[in-house]
């Protein structure tokens, strides 16, 4: 082979890998499609079913000043507290690293001083949890919650529950210029649902 | 010995002994051992990242000035020194509390907690403890309070300015200086090499913040 020819296979195997290399970057790899999580999408008052449980948001509110049993906390920003149904399916379990998510899609999480998980629940008992997120007044409009089913891996490759919360605009205003202090409850035993018992 | 040796026959030797690979050591083998035993040194002495960490200087900001650390903007205020402070430290024995007030935002558009929080800021006294407890300059993190309700900080979530109060525990044995050197320090968003998940790693002093040290006012 001429010293020309040489080099234009060079060029053309070189070419090819980076071309090669370029596609293997942008598919994604299968621990990549393994930690997609199976996304559930609901809306306030529709249940969701994930593989630990059935979970319900029954509605949102807001305050600058939450009381959540002997703990008091007060925000620059805006308290939003979200209160959710769940009954757990066949073994107890909790919900846990739940977030909020912004339209922008800035992330918030339950901290201290507040509970960051509803409770325990057992199989077939309902309970419900009040859970304040901290959020700026921008985080309201069209903010969504995710639920994992199980804490361990953030819903990595796992069911989350994603549900709008139904905040538009004026529903957005409504909250932002709520500062009534709230007391919530971090669980509340509901009950069976299905012999409509409770404690 | 070979000390003795002239040098006619050190240089004899030293050819005698390099004769021995010489069926195995052309000229690109030798260039590609040096440019392996080099690599090998950078790496063992720091990487390049570490020339540059040397190049930079730990810019001096003034008080007040807002400062980015990532993931934090960061503005020291004030600094306090106090046997006890009320609601945030009871009286301790032998030691003292320096309490420095800052203002912090979460530029980041991710929760970050109080661990990284804490590991953001770094005080420059001597005779530091941590639970109870006496602990180097670079490994003390402070108690970190929200000032708005005097509660332990669980989070900073994105976008939301936050008052804040650090408190330090010195050996009530050590001189009070006058003043105190506050650093700030940034981290990276990256993904461990350990186990997969995001996380802030690599601090890193991004200024230095002198002020200070008053007496804490009664209340």
């Amino acid at each position: 082979m001429a010293p020309g020819q040489n080099a234009v296979a060079g060029l053309v195997v070189v070419a090819a890998l980076a071309a090669g290399s370029t596609l293997i970057s942008r598919v994604p790899g299968p621990d990549e499609i393994a930690r997609q999580p199976f996304l559930h999408s609901g809306q306030v008052g529709t249940a969701i079913h994930l593989r630990t449980g059935e979970i319900v948001v029954e509605g949102v509110q807001a305050s600058t000043r939450v009381r959540q049993g002997a703990t008091t906390a007060t925000t620059s920003a805006h308290w939003l507290v979200i209160t959710v149904r769940y009954t757990a399916a066949d073994t107890p379990s909790t919900l846990a690293g739940m977030t909020l998510e912004s339209r922008d899609g800035r992330s918030y999480s339950l901290a201290r001083p507040f509970h960051t998980a509803c409770g325990v629940g057992q199989p077939g008992v309902t309970i419900t949890c009040s859970m304040p997120f901290e959020v700026p007044a921008a985080a309201l409009e069209g903010a969504r919650l995710r639920v994992p089913a199980a804490l361990l891996g953030g819903g990595a490759g796992d069911d989350v529950a994603n549900v709008d919360l139904g905040i538009d605009a004026a529903a957005a205003t409504r909250l932002e210029q709520s500062t009534d202090p709230l007391r919530i409850e971090a669980v509340t035993v509901v009950g069976s649902p299905g012999t409509g018992a409770s404690p | 010995m070979a000390d003795d040796l002239p040098a006619d026959a050190r240089r004899a030797a030293v050819g005698r002994f390099l004769g021995l690979f010489s069926g195995v050591l052309d000229r690109s083998t030798v260039t590609v051992l040096v440019l392996a035993a080099l690599l090998a040194g950078v790496g063992a002495t720091g990487g390049w990242a570490g020339a540059q960490d040397q190049e930079s200087t730990l810019l001096a900001a003034d008080v007040g000035a807002a400062l980015a650390a990532d993931p934090l903007t960061v503005t020291v205020k004030k600094a306090f020194v106090a046997d006890t402070i009320p609601t945030l430290a009871p009286a301790r024995p032998g030691s003292r509390f320096v309490l420095v007030t800052v203002t912090v935002e979460n530029t980041s558009p991710r929760p970050v907690d109080a661990r990284v929080t804490a590991a953001s800021f770094g005080v420059s006294l001597q005779g530091l403890r941590q639970f109870g407890r006496s602990v180097a300059q670079d490994s003390a993190r402070p108690d970190v309070v929200r000032a708005i309700d005097a509660t332990p900080l669980g989070a900073l979530q994105p976008g939301i300015e936050q008052n804040l109060a650090l408190v330090w525990e010195q050996d009530a044995a050590q001189k009070v200086p006058e003043t105190v050197s506050v650093v700030v320090i940034g981290h990276t968003w990256r993904i461990s090499a350990l186990d997969g998940s995001w996380q802030w790693f690599d601090p890193a002093p991004a200024a230095t913040v002198e002020l200070p040290l008053v007496p804490l006012p009664a209340a």
